[in-house]
């Protein structure tokens, strides 16, 4: 997998912190926090749930900062994969304490570009901006499932039970979905 | 491990956490067991699952965040005691700094680390930075000491403060209750006055009432009297007329009386027994006139009745009786209001040898030889 210069350096600041150092990891978390937020706010719908799982992301990532392989995921996706899976636990004992929320991947709020941060740089938004135009690219019931999927934290049967479809339906739009997705953030992979 | 194709259809859901039940344990159980290809294949779908949650727009976290997570961090690699091999240069042990770390200092020892880690820089410069602060914290325990004995002696003056304020309001509180019982008896005495208000002016009321009553009356009365007096009025205007007819009564009861007299005079007269009459009648130039006397010489007088105009104004009719010589006069002849006179003459001269009489218009009262027209004449005879 080719990796981006910005995802080198990230690559290293892992190394780095599996050695123990922590000024790596505060650089990390400058570079990567204000998106695994967002994306666990979509999670999770709860400002402050979310940093408390940000914040639990980072310290496992500083606890298995050595299990890291650059060949499985960027360092990012890495990192995302954690926070998202610590989210998801949470979202299942909120589930079991709670009824499920409304949007728990929110398929409903509008996907608007908001104003950039002070710190990101003019390369980030249009990355954004251009996969944005890649998901344009799929059909409504495939955003949805993938959304469902990634940001609701459901699985196929939920999904399929949420939206009313059989099964075989949603399995293949997800499938179909992540392929035309590939296809489209091709030249931006 | 050789490559199995069905699973590559479920490493997008796997690489989206959308995969569970059997089909998960068993793409596990092949990743695990080392399937290059999948790997490689879930590593690419990754990516696009890193490229979706891309879309999501970044919200800057906290401070309070990444503050609590570097303690952590910080807790993490340093939950070893102080006694831990850590410092560059042994020989610069620091008195300061005790052996073992008191859990305060720890917690600053965390707190000063990481505002190192923020700032960047050496282990050394950690641990002088560290004695800094153990440093300025004794100061600061110093002048809390000092404020501290400060504040007490606010305390001691506050609480004075508060026991004064304590007595002005009891104070306060003992004055307003009597100010309220003033008020309450205020109260009674404005009620009692009120009540004697009201009836004072029930009695006005009544008075006034009575004063109307009294008043009408004396309407009345008035009326009645004022009516009283009209009548008293009236009765005596009868009154009046009453006594001004009685008098006129009076004297045509007394004309009535002469009159009566007379005539018993005049027919006492007529009935002596010698009595003749004499007709006298009018003269060539006089009026229609006729007149009759009576004459009696046992009576030695004479009655002449007869009917004459009044006498004009300033005269009076004279009667005459001529016997031998010149007319005597027989006197004035009154007439009354109806023009009868009835005149009686007393002592004629020479009476039996009267032989006429007659009757002149003479100056008022009478003269002693006529010198008037004579109006009417008689022979006896």
């Amino acid at each position: 997998m080719e990796l981006t210069a910005s995802e080198r350096d990230d690559v290293q600041s892992l190394e780095r912190v599996a050695a123990g150092d922590r000024e790596a990891l505060a650089r990390l978390y400058d570079r990567h926090a204000p998106l695994i937020l967002g994306f666990l706010i979509r999670m999770l719908d709860a400002r402050d749930q979310a940093e408390n799982v940000l914040q639990e992301a980072f310290l496992q990532a500083w606890r298995d900062a050595k299990g890291y392989r650059p060949q499985l995921a960027t360092p990012l996706g890495w990192l995302l994969m954690m926070a998202r899976s610590r989210a998801l636990s949470r979202m299942r004992s909120r589930a079991a304490n709670a009824p499920p929320p409304e949007h728990g991947g929110p398929s409903g709020p509008p996907r608007e570009v908001p104003a950039p941060p002070a710190a990101a740089k003019p390369s980030p938004e249009e990355r954004r901006g251009r996969i944005e135009g890649g998901l344009a690219q799929l059909s409504a019931d495939q955003r949805e499932c993938l959304e469902l999927a990634c940001f609701g934290g459901l699985t196929y049967a939920q999904i399929a039970a949420r939206l009313n479809q059989p099964l075989d339906e949603i399995k293949s739009r997800i499938v179909s979905g992540m392929g035309r997705l590939r296809q489209a953030l091709a030249p931006y992979v | 491990m050789a490559h199995d194709p069905r699973f590559s259809d479920l490493l997008p859901a796997y690489a989206l956490g959308a995969l569970d039940g059997e089909e998960l344990r068993e793409l596990e159980r092949h990743l695990r067991d080392g399937c290059a290809e999948c790997g490689a294949d879930l590593a690419r779908w990754r990516r696009q699952v890193d490229l979706l949650a891309e879309t999501v727009a970044p919200v800057q976290p906290s401070s309070a965040t990444r503050t609590r997570l570097l303690v952590e961090v910080v807790k993490e690699s340093t939950a070893v005691p102080a006694d831990a091999p850590a410092p560059a240069s042994p020989a610069r042990s620091p008195k300061a700094v005790p052996r073992r770390i008191a859990p305060w200092l720890a917690g600053l020892a965390a707190a000063a680390a990481i505002a190192l880690l923020i700032r960047g820089g050496s282990l050394d410069a950690q641990l002088g930075a560290l004695r800094k602060q153990a440093g300025r914290l004794g100061e600061e325990v110093d002048r809390l000491g000092r404020e501290g004995r400060e504040s007490a002696g606010r305390a001691d003056r506050v609480a004075d403060d508060y026991r004064q304020a304590v007595e002005q309001r009891d104070r306060a509180v003992a004055e307003s209750q009597r100010l309220q019982e003033s008020l309450r008896a205020a109260e009674a005495r404005l009620h009692a006055a009120e009540t004697q208000l009201y009836a004072a002016e029930t009695q006005v009321h009544a008075a006034e009432e009575r004063g109307q009553q009294t008043a009408a009356e004396l309407a009345s009365l008035r009326r009645d009297m004022a009516q009283l007096s009209a009548q008293f009025a009236a009765v005596q205007a009868r009154l009046l007329e009453k006594e001004d007819e009685l008098h006129r009564a009076r004297i045509q009861v007394a004309s009535l009386q002469s009159n009566a007299d007379r005539r018993a005079e005049i027919v006492d007269f007529l009935r002596q027994p010698d009595v003749y009459s004499v007709r006298l009648s009018a003269t060539a130039d006089g009026p229609e006139l006729s007149a009759i006397a009576y004459v009696s010489a046992r009576a030695q007088g004479a009655i002449l009745l007869a009917h004459l105009p009044p006498p004009p104004p300033g005269r009076d009719y004279q009667l005459w009786s001529i016997a031998d010589g010149p007319p005597d006069s027989a006197g004035v002849i009154q007439v009354d209001a109806e023009g009868n006179a009835a005149h009686r003459v007393d002592r004629v001269r020479a009476i039996g040898s009267v032989h006429t009489w007659a009757v002149s218009v003479e100056p008022k009262g009478g003269v002693a030889t006529p010198t008037g027209r004579i109006v009417l004449a008689g022979k006896a005879g």
